[in-house]
């Protein structure tokens, strides 16, 4: 008896669609839950035997957002806030509740902290870049070398913020700017800047991993940060292939914080060592997938229907 | 892309760019329903070949 | 570990040998450049190798060319050097696709039943139509076609009109429908009386092409030139494993029958009275589909074999299957491009399919 198969994301996620064409093809059934249409009805049973919950039995792909549970009709109360914050709980224990068949991970992403990443990474023998989080000059000015070059990025979130007619948005990874940096400010990272030969971008999910690499340096726009991307002329993306002990140290690191499914970057120095920058548990690979063939939609459906008939 | 300092903004470090909400919405426009994907929008794209040669265009 | 760096090709970064040049193609960039044959064979023999050992290889006979070769190869991004060539594997060249019929060209006769097609179609989860309407009154089905898929959430997508030039098909009104159907990929209004290229407004789909071309019928189609070529990943796969016109294409002639082209002549029954996917399921009907360039007679010498779609309706020797394109001027062994319709070895078989005078 096939289990059900629930596929949470977004209404516009390209990649999700790649994945429901290949599980039509194979015949398999799905249920779709986009987190900016849908609303889904949950239910947690805990008692002293055990807890159980609507998706125990089941194998989730959370690809991106989350399970929207509340009724269409509070979506905009003045409490949304307060009712967003009371569902995460709820999110997380619905996770938990099926660690084997729960694939991705909307706590893992909101929760996604970069200092206990790098720690992680650290712990099971990845190279970091040197790294300090204060928030005064004073520390910051202790910690950094003369004629080295420093980034600074978010801690977890991205910068957002809202106004009538316009938002503003973080623009990522960039240099710092020593003279601009005042006495006290809010809690920031600073890394060291590390040179790169070429970037590693890694997509997995559970014991699969995908590798493919970035040729940024050669343009100057997408040096920093290659995510400002260069559309007249795109940088080299291309497969590559992680050897061994590298390969190994990855899944060990996943192991570690309790990840089954993300994005991972590495910078590989020009010393060719490998330099562990970040995760996002709910990276994109859509790109990865087409700029190497790897026909990455067509694998994850495929062991989604493993689960599915054999779990 | 300028260093954005407002009186009581924390990001001090981070550059922020500011979109016009204008702008996104333009951009989202193009999107069509399809059942088969279960209620969700896509966005049109061409095929990846010509489906057929019945004319040879060539520029003036 | 050696201290030597070894040249590599960036993986989508793909050469292909011809008879007197070869190419190399860019899937990433989607552009070509041509490089001669002894490039062609250092870059497909010894890539992995260091300058030195390449120019050893070579007896050192040819060093400075090789360096020529090389800074050119830089230059364009095509290659790089590492110390690492088996971190670098190549791009794997297989092509899989999750629908059994992933395009169709339906010609629109009288009678013709768009409901019924368009059901049809979309149960087969054919995602990419084109309609070719020649003659016909053409804008008020287009907008009954669009307004049909609409209603339906079709899985059909990607849906390109070839109409005639007429009062009913000036940009303003051809942009109006775009505008309001996202399925529109693009308008080709042939028959006009200048040649015109309006881009989309939004990632190239929605387009329209105003061409002189005299286009009355299915015999005009199967045509080849320069212009045609394309260079990107799926296609350049596709070529390798499948016939890169008929593969997955299903088609309606303007008579209701059911082909893998409207120029083809083997018809697997009518619309009338047979569905599409009892003709796709005919033992015959797949049969051209694996047919490549490389078992092409000609083609398999030509540098633009993998970026190049073929024709099987029309060929050189209607009696082989695995001639040439009849309608492709493009001769590998001159590197020159000639004009099909007035070389005198093409008569024979222009007779064969009547396309004189048209």
């Amino acid at each position: 008896m096939n289990k059900n198969l629930i596929i949470i994301s977004e209404r516009n996620d390209k990649s999700t669609n790649n994945v429901l064409e290949w599980l039509d093809y194979y015949d398999i059934d799905f249920e779709r839950k986009n987190v900016d249409s849908d609303r889904s009805d949950f239910c947690i049973r805990i008692s002293t035997q055990e807890t159980t919950t609507s998706v125990s039995d089941c194998i989730v792909w959370n690809r991106r957002g989350y399970m929207s549970l509340l009724p269409t009709h509070l979506k905009k109360s003045e409490w949304i806030g307060y009712l967003k914050k009371e569902q995460f709980p709820v999110l997380a224990t619905l996770e938990k509740s099926n660690p084997k068949n729960y694939i991705g991970s909307y706590v893992h992403e909101l929760e996604n902290n970069k200092l206990n990443n790098l720690q992680a990474a650290a712990k099971v023998g990845l190279e970091i870049p040197k790294t300090i989080v204060t928030n005064n000059k004073q520390d910051l000015l202790n910690f950094v070398e003369v004629n080295k070059k420093y980034i600074t990025k978010s801690l977890v979130y991205s910068p957002f913020l809202e106004k009538k007619d316009c938002y503003y948005k973080g623009n990522g990874t960039i240099v710092v700017d020593f003279e601009k940096v005042s006495e006290y400010f809010a809690p920031s990272l600073i890394q060291e800047y590390i040179d790169k030969e070429i970037e590693i971008r890694i997509f997995f999910i559970l014991d699969n991993f995908y590798a493919m690499a970035i040729f940024s340096q050669n343009d100057l726009k997408t040096q920093i940060d290659f995510r400002n991307y260069n559309d007249v002329s795109p940088n080299r993306c291309v497969p590559f292939e992680l050897e061994a002990t590298t390969l190994a140290k990855i899944k060990e690191f996943v192991s570690l914080i309790g990840c089954n499914s993300g994005s991972i970057d590495l910078i590989l120095t020009p010393e060719n060592k490998f330099v562990f920058l970040e995760i996002n548990p709910m990276g994109q690979y859509h790109w990865l997938s087409e700029s190497c063939n790897y026909y990455v939609d067509k694998h994850i459906a495929e062991l989604l229907i493993e689960k599915v008939v054999y779990e | 892309m300028n260093n954005f300092i407002e009186e009581g903004f924390p990001l001090e470090f981070q550059q922020v760019q500011k979109v016009e909400k204008e702008q996104t919405i333009l951009r989202n426009k193009k999107v069509m329903d399809i059942d088969f994907y279960q209620s969700n929008q896509i966005t049109p794209q061409n095929f990846f070949k010509p489906i057929s040669k019945i004319f040879k265009f060539e520029f003036d | 570990m050696s201290s030597i760096k070894k040249i590599k090709l960036f993986a989508n970064c793909i050469p292909v040998k011809g008879a007197e040049r070869s190419l190399i193609c860019d899937l990433q960039r989607n552009r070509f450049d041509f490089i001669p044959n002894d490039l062609c064979e250092i870059l497909i023999l010894h890539e992995g190798k260091s300058t030195t050992e390449i120019k050893y290889i070579y007896k050192n006979l040819y060093d400075e060319i090789i360096d020529e070769y090389i800074d050119f190869l830089l230059e364009k991004e095509y290659v790089f050097f590492t110390h690492h060539p088996n971190w670098f594997p190549k791009m794997g060249l297989q092509w899989q696709d999750p629908f059994r019929i992933n395009n169709a060209i339906i010609d629109v006769g009288e009678n013709f039943e768009f409901e019924k097609i368009l059901f049809e179609l979309d149960s087969l989860k054919c995602k990419a139509v084109e309609f070719r309407f020649y003659d016909q009154k053409a804008i008020k089905i287009v907008n009954d076609i669009l307004n049909y898929l609409q209603l339906k959430k079709s899985i059909i997508s990607s849906v390109g009109f070839v109409l005639h030039y007429s009062e009913e098909t000036t940009e303003h009104i051809l942009n109006a429908i775009i505008s309001n159907n996202s399925r529109v990929a693009y308008f080709v209004i042939t028959n006009s009386p200048k040649n015109n290229f309006i881009k989309s407004l939004s990632n190239n789909v929605g387009y329209i092409i105003y061409t002189k071309d005299v286009v009355n019928d299915a015999t005009h189609c199967g045509l080849i030139t320069n212009m045609s070529l394309v260079i990107n990943t799926k296609l350049f796969t596709e070529s390798q494993h499948h016939n890169t016109c008929l593969n997955r294409k299903i088609s309606i002639d303007k008579n209701g029958n059911i082909k893998n082209c409207p120029s083809m002549t083997e018809s697997f029954g009518n619309i009338k009275d047979t569905t599409l996917e009892e003709a796709l399921n005919h033992p015959n009907f797949k049969k051209y589909w694996h047919i490549t360039k490389d078992q092409i007679e000609v083609c398999k010498d030509c540098e633009f074999r993998h970026i190049c779609t073929d024709c099987r309706a029309y060929t050189e020797n209607p009696e082989d299957q695995y001639s040439k394109p009849l309608k492709c001027g493009y001769d590998p062994y001159t590197n020159e491009w000639e004009e099909w319709s007035t070389n005198p070895l093409k008569q024979e078989a222009i007779e064969y399919y009547r396309l004189q005078g048209k």
